[in-house]
């Protein structure tokens, strides 16, 4: 049979380039990509080829990690780590790359760079989307595993270690990048600028001007003590980084430093830059470099840059309301401030749990803080002070006074999908879809869920509020973003129609009037206000106004014409 | 830095394209795993998995299928056509519109639509690749939004058109794409088109533009023509339907819509049918109403017909 022909001859092709292989084990091997994976010898010949003549090179088969190879051991190929025993030999399976660190150990005699990092199963978050993580280790010295990628791993081990389960990724095992990272890829001890290592996901070298140090201590989870840790902030010519040093960090703030190998990490949505063990830091010259009061000013903030979880950030703001309540903290009544904040690019809020110097009469005034954290809640930030050091009332605002009923930044959408949350932006997109649950909705009165059949998720059985939403996706060609408009813009948009459909709550009267809001706004572009909540998921806005922008089609196709030269 | 370990895949955007950049790409692309999203790759790079897509109903044919009925639609743009599928696997509000929209076909009215769809390219037997697509929205329009809607299309192809000549010059890498100031999210693309397509001729994206703006400024150059109020302004009304007013447009105003038209189109070698066709539709006019008023032209004399189907001034 031709099949059987075209077998052979691979098979033998193999063994002449390869003659002390196993014969049994090359036509196991092909007949593997042929059933599992429709792939003909003829096709699968290069990676076979490749994997016996790895296999038995003198220099492998004398360590004992590629042994196991011989192709006696099947291939076990599991879609789950957690299908795995300490015993699996020869495994395969798709993970994600989280983190990849190098260093030099010796073994048996010999210098070698030896790869350890984190990775994750279930990489498409299939299932319940849940996903395992693991650390590898990588003897082959792979340099195809990068933080961010997704690899195909055929050929690792299952490592036990103090009853931890890891995966050996062994000089004989395949890797094959199945996608590549979308982080930014740097050469690990090259310095770079502060705001590119801020993108990285791994192992950076930088040199910037200590800005600030605290000296922090964390109490461990398990229970076994506490431990000393430094936080701080570093900057340059291109911005700033926060660190945490798990090791002594004893550089007072203006030093210039060289911090190599460090890693960097993100909490929520910021990165930070960690100092452990195999990082080294030392003082570092360049009488041109920045001096710190120049860096003061460049590495300062403004509100439409806030991150959930930054810290050590400097920012001046105006404080518009300030108001001191009371709240329930474990059972224990605990006094706190809170109130909101605007600067030209935008609103936020702020508290602290220690009485401030300001005097909220005086308001609005002018607020340099420094050193501050910032928490987000429903995509509004949240600068927490901790004490009154931290804040210097300024005799001018740098801005005109900005009244804050009235106090909305345009925001062009690219910038919006590009940036974090924001309160009070007006954005500009077009409809490219309305949802079928746009119209009449009953909320629950206790949480104001949307109530199915008259019950609550929550709640039960409960007399509901009668409200009204539209819902749409709106895009600009790039990006997208789920539209939400309450009731008041809906009535807005919609006028009329609102009060009909009230009346007719018909299943034809409700999809009739998804269909009309269908025809009228499908492809319209639009203007709408409010505020923008961006996770993993991507866009959500919640608009309180909302209109037509109306298109000169005429003018606008003159624009194309003249900016693009066709005439 | 927001595509980091992106577990739930975000929604896809809806590209701006006119048909004629879709309808002739060959290449497309899937992740490896379960749900990612598929893509078209167009020969300007573009990435396309979901398109905004708008233009005159062409076809409107309901198909018996073991399934049940599938619909096989086709829409004109000013660049060529868009072919669409709508069947059982579609939301039943599509289906509910296929309906509707093949018996509102049927009257012979000209009927504008401006659609979201998801796009995909498929191999015949023979091993030919076409595009087609599955609507997930679509909307009934006047020709004021097809003209706002043509105006985005062309601003987003002609961004293309510049991406693509700024990346033909460079070398084929994401690093040297990045420096020269290319967007992140054409990178891609770019790339894979380059390779797959090799060298690409951008005249005619230009062409298929220069003709989607001439019929997106209609109003503006059959001036006192038709639409009943003389065009005083430029402005195209919002809300004004093209199927109340344009149809109302007698015959001695078509036959200047339909020459001025060619005046502007012809680059010398005359102007095709379904271009004619898709202007004057685009300016209210149907489809056997605009045939009429050629071969009234033709027989006059004003116009030429130099061989089928393509029509010069004499």
């Amino acid at each position: 049979m031709s099949d059987d022909a075209s077998l052979e001859a691979a098979v033998a092709q193999v063994m002449s380039a390869v003659p002390n292989a196993d014969e049994d084990a090359i036509r196991a091997e092909f007949e593997k990509y042929q059933s599992e994976f429709l792939i003909p010898p003829s096709d699968a010949m290069r990676s076979v080829m490749r994997r016996f003549q790895t296999e038995n090179t003198p220099a492998t088969t004398s360590t004992n990690q590629g042994a196991f190879r011989s192709g006696t051991t099947p291939m076990k190929k599991v879609n789950r780590l957690t299908e795995l025993g300490a015993e699996d030999k020869n495994v395969e399976v798709v993970a994600e790359i989280i983190s990849h660190n190098t260093r030099m150990q010796t073994v048996r005699g010999q210098e070698r760079e030896i790869a350890f990092g984190l990775l994750e199963d279930n990489p498409d978050g299939e299932g319940d989307g849940a996903r395992t993580r693991w650390s590898y280790k990588d003897w082959g010295g792979n340099k195809n595993i990068i933080p961010g990628v997704v690899v195909r791993i055929e050929g690792g081990s299952v490592n036990e270690y103090n009853g931890e389960l890891s995966l050996n990724i062994n000089q004989s095992s395949r890797v094959v990048v199945l996608k590549e990272s979308s982080a930014p890829r740097v050469n690990a001890d090259e310095p770079v600028s502060l705001q590119k290592a801020g993108q990285v996901e791994g192992t950076v070298t930088v040199i910037g001007r200590v800005m600030s140090v605290r000296n922090d201590v964390i109490t461990r989870k398990d229970g076994s003590g506490t431990m000393d840790i430094v936080k701080g902030r570093l900057a340059d010519d291109s911005g700033s980084l926060s660190f945490v040093s798990w090791e002594p960090f004893t550089h007072e703030p203006g030093t210039l430093v060289k911090v190599e190998r460090a890693q960097v990490r993100r909490f929520r949505d910021n990165p930070e830059m960690n100092i452990g063990r195999y990082t080294k830091v030392e003082v570092f010259h360049d009488a041109g470099f920045a001096e710190m009061d120049s860096l003061k000013d460049s590495s300062r903030v403004d509100i439409s840059s806030l991150r959930d979880g930054a810290r050590e950030i400097d920012i001046i703001v105006e404080m518009v309301d300030w108001t001191e309540r009371v709240a329930k903290v474990n059972g224990e009544d605990r006094t706190l401030w809170s109130g909101e904040l605007v600067d030209p690019t935008g609103r936020c809020r702020m508290t602290s749990w220690n009485e401030l110097p300001i005097d909220s009469s005086a308001l609005p005034l002018c607020l340099s803080l420094s050193r501050v954290r910032v928490r987000s809640w429903q995509g509004i930030p949240d600068i927490t002070v901790d004490d009154a050091s931290q804040v210097e009332i300024l005799d001018e605002t740098p801005w005109q006074s900005i009244d804050p009923s009235d106090h909305i930044v345009e925001v062009p959408f690219s910038e919006l999908a590009s940036g974090t949350s924001r309160v009070g932006v007006k954005t500009e997109a077009t409809v490219v879809a309305v949802k079928e649950d746009s119209g009449v909705i009953i909320r629950c009165p206790e949480c104001r869920r949307v109530m199915r059949d008259g019950s609550c998720i929550k709640h039960g059985n409960i007399e509901g509020n009668k409200d009204f939403r539209i819902r749409m996706v709106i895009d600009d060609g790039v990006s997208t973003a789920s539209l939400s408009l309450d009731s008041a813009a809906s009535e807005n948009l919609i006028g009329e129609r609102f009060k009909e459909l009230e009346n007719d709550q018909s299943e034809d009267g409700k999809s009739s009037f998804v269909a009309d809001l269908r025809n009228s706004f499908l492809g319209r572009r639009l203007s709408v206000e409010g505020r923008a909540i961006i996770d993993e998921q991507g866009i959500m806005f919640i608009a309180t106004k909302v209109e037509v922008v109306e298109i000169d089609a005429a003018l606008a196709a003159t624009e194309v014409r003249t900016r693009w030269g066709v005439v | 830095m927001q595509a980091r370990n992106s577990r739930i895949s975000r929604r896809q955007p809806a590209v701006r394209i006119l048909a004629q950049e879709f309808g002739e790409s060959t290449l497309s692309e899937k992740g490896p795993g379960e749900f990612d999203p598929a893509f078209v790759i167009t020969k300007l790079g573009a990435k396309v998995n979901r398109l905004l897509v708008a233009g005159l109903l062409e076809r409107m044919e309901p198909r018996d299928t073991t399934s049940g009925t599938m619909w096989q639609g086709q829409l004109r743009d000013a660049s060529g056509v868009h072919y669409f599928n709508i069947g059982h696997f579609d939301n039943d509000v599509v289906q509910a519109q296929a309906e509707e929209l093949a018996k509102l076909h049927e009257t012979g009215d000209p009927l504008l639509l401006l659609m979201t769809t998801k796009g995909r390219c498929y191999t015949t037997e023979e091993g030919s690749v076409y595009t087609n697509m599955r609507p997930e929205e679509i909307a009934v329009i006047d020709r004021s939004r097809y003209a706002d809607w043509l105006v985005e299309a062309c601003e987003s192809t002609m961004k293309r058109v510049a991406d693509h000549d700024a990346a033909a010059a460079l070398a084929p890498s994401r690093e040297a794409y990045a420096e020269a100031g290319i967007a992140e999210h054409m990178i891609e693309g770019l790339l894979a088109a380059r390779e797959f397509y090799g060298e690409v001729d951008t005249e005619v994206h230009r062409l298929m533009v220069r003709r989607a703006l001439d019929i997106a400024e209609g109003k503006r150059d059959v001036g006192e023509s038709s639409w009943g109020s003389p065009a005083t302004t430029s402005t195209l009304d919002v809300g004004e339907m093209s199927s109340s007013s344009g149809a109302q447009g007698n015959e001695q105003d078509l036959d200047e819509v339909v020459l001025s038209i060619i005046e502007q189109l012809d680059e010398g070698k005359g102007v095709d049918l379904e271009t004619m066709l898709a202007a004057c539709a685009a300016r209210g006019f149907d489809q056997r109403t605009t045939e009429s008023a050629l071969d009234g032209l033709v027989s006059q004399g004003t116009l030429v017909e130099p061989r089928f189907a393509w029509f010069k001034m004499a």
